[in-house]
């Protein structure tokens, strides 16, 4: 049953490690201009298992379940390292039945990227609204 | 040296300009208020959403083109030979028939107070216009270069956050734009279906390039034609490497497609 539901869902879950690692890496981050830039350095974490207090969270490792999927199995690690993400690495990255396409080198680098820092973040034209609510949502996120 | 973070609300997003300028606070400050100026003006010429704006007595036939202010003509021009360059896949022309360059106004003003701002010497600072981003040539910190790319859900989402991260320092690229339907809904129309119905074959497109505008025009028209914009683009680039464009798509099942280039882009450590 869980092959052939793997079978329909496999790169979602593959992306599904990724999005796991945005865990880490602080979803919305506190402040008016982190909202746009970077803020793995600034910002507690969002994931209760690894909150910190204050602005540097402590260094920690953790490493992510393994997670299944069609061509063979992803285990990311995330490292923390003075309050940055200082690698997103690949415990395990297998392709079983040889499909250099499920975990393409194009996801592999994107994944890789993520723990970096940036300046500006790109996405579809928010609205003033959306703008708004996602300041107040990581305001009220501060400690 | 003055560091400024200054967000202005216009268009129904927010632009913000970021970065260190060369003058004091009262200067860089009164620069700024100019280059906003020059978002607003745009968006009283071309709001569809204002009654009275010349874009809007232009839609319901009350102006001719040669009446309005020379600007209208000077976009109209660039979306002719945006819909050539796409291949048709951009379009200022509306489902129902009307000149709608509300897509592209948002860059195009971006771009304009950014010149703005560089001509009159504060040349070190990135312009965030509700998602796309423009990079100043001049940008002196590691930061500035990077760009991170919004997973395709809303700011506001209770999962928003960042994807990936592209580093564009030694690149010639200096515009990021990204299209999708997160924020707005499906609010792109495919120029190419019947009836122009909103396209919705893909999740969200970013594209780099040397233009900001240009950047935000082929989002768009990437936008509208979904995957097989890929090969489309790989194809444009072979024949304009002078002038080429690096997209990385997201489909619906959250799967990943980029143009040739795009891999070299992402962020090293």
């Amino acid at each position: 049953m869980g092959k052939a539901r793997n079978q329909f869902a496999s790169t979602v879950i593959v992306i599904g490690a990724i999005a796991g690692a945005v865990v880490f890496t602080q979803k919305i981050t506190p402040g008016f201009q982190s909202l746009f830039q970077g803020a793995a350095t600034t910002s507690p974490s969002a994931n209760p298992s690894a909150s910190g207090t204050g602005s540097t969270a402590a260094d920690q490792t953790v490493q992510g379940d393994p997670v299944n999927y069609q061509f063979g199995t992803v285990q990311l690690e995330v490292v923390r390292k003075s309050g940055k993400i200082s690698a997103v690495n690949l415990l395990q990255a297998t392709a079983t039945n040889g499909r250099q396409g499920a975990f393409s080198p194009l996801v592999q680098s994107a994944l890789q990227a993520q723990g970096t820092n940036f300046g500006n973040l790109s996405g579809a034209t928010y609205t003033v609204d959306a703008f708004k609510q996602a300041l107040t949502s990581a305001i009220s996120k501060l400690k | 040296m003055y560091e400024f973070n200054r967000s202005e609300d216009c268009m129904g997003t927010v632009f913000r300009f970021h970065g260190r300028s060369p003058f004091d606070a009262l200067k860089t400050i009164e620069l700024l208020v100019k280059a906003c100026e020059i978002l607003h003006e745009a968006d009283r010429t071309f709001s569809l959403y204002k009654e009275n704006s010349p874009l809007s007595r232009l839609a319901r036939g009350e102006a001719a083109i040669r009446e309005l202010p020379p600007v209208v003509s000077e976009i109209w021009d660039a979306c002719e030979l945006w819909e050539k360059q796409t291949d048709g896949w951009f379009s200022a022309m509306s489902p129902t028939n009307t000149f709608d360059p509300s897509g592209i106004v948002k860059t195009w003003a971006a771009k304009r107070s950014a010149e703005y701002l560089v001509e009159n010497g504060i040349e070190d600072f990135t312009l965030n216009a509700g998602g796309d981003v423009w990079i100043g040539e001049k940008v002196t910190t590691e930061l500035d270069w990077r760009v991170g790319i919004h997973k395709p859900v809303s700011l506001a989402a209770e999962n928003a956050g960042h994807l990936t991260v592209i580093d564009l320092r030694g690149t010639p690229y200096r515009g990021v734009a990204t299209s999708g339907s997160a924020e707005r809904g499906l609010h792109i129309w495919n120029p190419k279906a019947p009836g122009k119905v909103a396209a919705a074959t893909i999740a969200q497109v970013t594209v780099v390039g040397r233009d900001l505008v240009e950047a935000d025009v082929w989002a768009t028209a990437c936008f509208a034609e979904g995957e097989r914009a890929i090969e489309h683009l790989n194809t444009y680039n072979a024949a304009n490497p002078s002038n080429d464009f690096q997209a990385l798509v997201i489909k619906l099942n959250d799967e990943l497609m980029a143009t040739d280039g795009f891999i070299e882009l992402f962020a090293k450590n």
